[in-house]
C-alpha cells in the first residue's frame, strides 16, 4: 500500500444516544521515527465494556496507556469524562485519578503490604482518612475474594492473587473507567479465572472498562463490542459475535484462526 | 495412590567430623592446604599472644589514652564529652528500650548493647584510674542504662521519643563545643579537638549530611531539567576525578582564597567537615543511582496511573524500595569515611589516627622503648576502629534481613 493511496478510516465509535466517556480523535503516536498509533478514533459510552484485541506491535497497549497519559501522543485530542488530556499537569492528575489502571505485571508496591498498596493512593491522592481507606480497601479486598492477604506483602501472595490486589487498589480510587492491559498474560494458566471472574462480576455490574487481553472467552460473555488493531490501527469493529461468527477482514480472520 | 513419605537424610552429613571432611578435607590438595595454612595461622597466633603479653611495651599507649580520646581538650572539662556519649547512649536506649517493649527493634538494641557494653568497660577502669572523669563515667553508664530502662517501662514515652532526640542531640554538641563564659561551660574551639573525638565528629557529620546530598544528587542526575541534570553529573564527575587528599587540600587553601578571607577565620575543622562530606555525597549518589536504576518503570508507571505527583512517586514509592537495595553499599560507604577521616592530618587535624601514628611514637619517654611503640598503638588502633565498623557492618545485614520482608 502506497503512502499516497486514500486509505479507509475505521472509526470505533460508541453508539449513539450513551454518554461519552472517552473520546479519542485523530490520534497518532510515534515512537522515534516508528509511527505506532495512526489515526485512530475511539470512543466508549459510560458502562461500555470495549475489548481490544490484535497480535503484539499492534499498538494496543499503547493505545490504552495514551489514554491516562502513561505515554505522550503527538497528534490527536482525547477526552476523559468531560477533560481534555493536554500537557497541564491538573489535568492529566484529574483523568489519571478517574481511570483506574491493572497492568500485565501487576505492578505492586512490594515494599509495603496489600493493604497500604491499595489505601496510599485513596489517602494521598483523594485525602480520604486512613480509616475510611481501609474500610473501602477492605471492601474491594472482599470483592476480589481475598480480604484474608490484607496485611501480607505482596511478594508473599501467587500471581492471581496480586492481580486481584491490583485490580482492588486500581476500584478503591473509585474510578469512573478502568483500564486493563493483557491482565492476564502473565499469569499461570491454573489462576486465570479466578482473575476473570472478578473482571466480568465487574463488567456486570456496568463498570466502563476497556481491556486489552487474548481471553477471547471473556470477549464473548461480557464484551459490547471488540476492537481489531493491527500494524498502529483499527482494522475492524463489531459485536463479539460479528467477529467470532463473520468477521470481515482477512487479517481479523487470520488472527482469529491462530488464537482460536 | 500412596504418597511416598519424607525420611530423614543419610547419617554422616551432619556434625563437626562431617564439616571438616567437606570443607577441609575433600581432597589431598585440599587436605594439605588446610594443614599447612591452619599450622601457619596457630604459630601466628601463638607469637603475637607472646608479643602482647610480654615483648609488647603498652605503657606509652596507658599515659596517653586521653591523647588519643580528645587531643587538647581540657582535661578538666572532659566530664563534657563523656556526658555527651551517655546522652547520645540514653537517647539509643531509649528508642532501643521503646522498640523492644513493642517487640521488635532488635537492630538498635544491639547498636546500644554493643556502646553501652563499651560504656560500662570504660567506667569499671575509670572508676580506680582515672580520677578526672570517674564521677562523669558513672554517670554516662547511669543515663545509659537509664534510657534503656525508662523505655522498658514507660511505653507512653514513645509519645516524647522525637522530642528527647531533638533536644538531646544539640545538648549533645553544646556539650562538647560549649556555650560561652569562663564556668564549666566555656566553648572549647574546635583547634583543640582531636583524636576520636575528632574522628566521630567528621565521619558522624559527613555521612549525615551527605545522604540527604547524595540522594538529591542522584535525583538530579536522573532529572529531565537539563541544568539540574548538567549540574548532578557534572558535579559527580568533578568530585570523584579527584582523590579525598586534593579536595581536602584545596579546601583547606583555596576556599579561603576564593571566599577572600584569611585561612584562620574558617576552622580547620569546618574546612575538612565541607570537604568530606562534599566528596562523600557524589559517592551516595551514584550508590543512590544504582538503588534507582533497579527499580522497574512498571513501579513508576503504577504510582503515577493511581494518580500519584512525580515528588509523591519517588518520595514513597521509588526511594524507599531504591535505598533498600543499596544499603550494603551506602554501609559499606559509611565505613570507608570512617577510615578515610585519618586523612585529615593533611590540613593540620590531629584525629586519632594520627596521634597514634606521629604524636604518641614522637614523645621522649616513646622514644626510651627499643623498637619504639609504634607497634602496639598500631594494634590498639585498628581494634578501635574495627570496633565501630564491625557493628556498623552487623547492623547493615540486619537491616538488609528485616527489610527484605516480602521482597519478590
Amino acid at each position: 500500500m502506497s503512502a499516497t493511496e486514500a486509505v479507509p478510516r475505521v472509526a470505533a465509535h460508541a453508539p449513539e444516544g450513551g454518554e461519552r466517556i472517552i473520546t479519542i480523535d485523530g490520534l497518532n503516536k510515534w515512537f522515534g521515527d516508528f509511527h505506532v498509533l495512526k489515526d485512530i478514533d475511539l470512543s466508549v459510552n459510560r458502562g461500555e465494556v470495549v475489548v481490544v484485541i490484535g497480535p503484539s506491535g499492534s499498538g494496543k497497549s499503547t493505545l490504552i496507556r495514551c489514554v491516562n497519559r502513561l505515554e505522550e501522543h503527538q497528534e490527536g485530542v482525547i477526552t476523559v469524562d468531560g477533560t481534555p488530556l493536554t500537557d497541564d499537569v491538573r489535568n492529566i492528575d484529574l483523568i489519571r485519578r478517574e481511570t483506574g489502571m491493572v497492568f500485565q505485571q501487576f505492578n505492586l508496591f512490594p515494599h509495603i503490604t496489600v493493604m497500604e498498596n491499595i489505601t496510599l493512593a485513596p489517602i494521598r491522592v483523594r485525602k480520604w482518612k486512613k480509616s475510611k481507606a481501609e474500610e473501602r480497601a477492605m471492601y474491594f479486598l472482599e470483592k476480589v475474594g481475598i480480604p484474608e492477604q490484607a496485611h501480607k506483602y505482596p511478594g508473599q501472595l501467587s500471581g492471581g492473587q496480586q492481580q486481584r490486589v491490583a485490580i482492588a487498589r486500581a476500584l478503591t480510587m473509585e474510578p469512573k473507567v478502568m483500564l486493563f492491559d493483557e491482565p492476564t498474560s502473565a499469569l499461570d494458566p491454573e489462576v486465570i479465572g479466578e482473575v476473570l471472574q472478578v473482571m466480568v462480576t465487574l463488567a456486570k455490574e456496568g463498570m466502563t472498562m476497556v481491556v486489552v487481553t487474548h481471553e477471547m472467552g471473556f470477549a464473548r460473555e461480557v464484551g459490547d463490542r471488540v476492537i481489531f488493531m493491527d500494524a498502529g490501527q483499527i482494522v475492524e469493529v463489531g459485536t463479539p459475535e460479528h467477529f467470532f461468527e463473520n468477521p470481515q477482514e482477512e487479517r481479523t480472520r487470520s488472527f482469529l484462526s491462530k488464537i482460536l | 495412590m500412596q504418597m511416598i513419605p519424607s525420611r530423614p537424610p543419610p547419617p554422616g552429613e551432619r556434625g563437626l567430623v562431617a564439616w571438616a571432611r567437606r570443607n577441609l578435607f575433600s581432597g589431598p590438595v585440599n587436605g594439605v592446604t588446610s594443614v599447612v595454612v591452619g599450622t601457619l595461622v596457630l604459630l601466628a597466633a601463638w607469637n603475637l599472644l607472646g608479643w602482647v603479653t610480654g615483648g609488647a611495651s603498652w605503657q606509652p599507649l596507658w599515659n596517653n589514652l586521653k591523647l588519643l580520646a580528645v587531643y587538647r581538650y581540657p582535661a578538666d572539662l572532659l566530664w563534657r564529652p563523656v556526658l555527651a556519649a551517655g546522652t547520645l547512649l540514653m537517647l539509643t536506649g531509649l528508642s532501643a528500650g521503646l522498640a523492644r517493649h513493642a517487640g521488635k527493634g532488635r537492630i538498635i538494641g544491639g547498636v546500644y548493647w554493643w556502646f553501652t557494653g563499651l560504656a560500662l568497660a570504660l567506667t569499671a577502669i575509670a572508676i580506680p584510674f582515672w580520677e578526672s572523669v570517674r564521677v562523669a563515667w558513672v554517670a554516662a553508664s547511669l543515663l545509659a542504662l537509664g534510657g534503656y530502662a525508662a523505655g522498658r517501662l514507660a511505653p507512653g514515652l514513645v509519645r516524647i521519643q522525637t522530642w528527647a532526640w531533638a533536644v538531646g542531640l544539640p545538648a549533645a554538641v553544646v556539650l562538647v563545643y560549649g556555650l560561652g563564659g569562663d564556668g564549666p561551660m566555656e566553648v572549647v574551639r574546635t583547634v583543640e579537638w582531636g583524636g576520636f573525638l575528632l574522628t566521630l565528629v567528621l565521619a558522624s557529620v559527613g555521612i549525615t549530611v551527605a545522604f540527604p546530598l547524595g540522594i538529591l544528587l542522584a535525583l538530579g542526575r536522573q532529572s529531565r531539567l537539563p541544568a539540574i541534570k548538567g549540574f548532578s553529573i557534572g558535579y559527580i564527575e568533578l568530585i570523584r576525578g579527584a582523590p579525598l587528599i586534593t579536595w581536602l587540600f584545596i579546601a583547606s587553601l583555596m576556599v579561603p582564597l576564593l571566599l577572600d578571607v584569611s585561612p584562620d577565620s574558617i576552622p580547620a575543622l569546618t574546612r575538612a567537615m565541607v570537604a568530606v562530606t562534599l566528596f562523600a555525597s557524589a559517592y551516595m549518589a551514584e550508590n543512590v543511582r544504582g538503588g534507582l536504576q533497579s527499580i522497574p518503570n512498571g513501579q513508576r508507571e503504577a504510582a503515577r496511573a493511581l494518580g500519584l505527583s512525580g515528588w509523591q512517586t519517588t518520595r514513597l514509592i521509588v526511594l524507599p524500595q531504591a535505598l533498600r537495595a543499596v544499603i550494603p553499599a551506602i554501609v559499606g560507604q559509611a565505613i570507608g569515611l570512617f577510615k578515610d577521616t585519618s586523612l585529615v592530618f593533611i590540613v593540620g587535624l590531629f584525629d586519632f589516627f594520627e596521634i597514634g601514628r606521629r604524636v604518641i611514637p614522637s614523645q621522649p619517654e616513646s622514644l626510651l622503648y627499643p623498637g619504639g611503640v609504634l607497634l602496639e598503638i598500631s594494634l590498639f588502633m585498628a581494634v578501635v576502629y574495627w570496633f565501630f565498623t564491625y557493628r556498623m557492618s552487623i547492623a547493615s545485614r540486619q537491616l538488609e534481613k528485616e527489610l527484605g520482608v516480602g521482597e519478590r
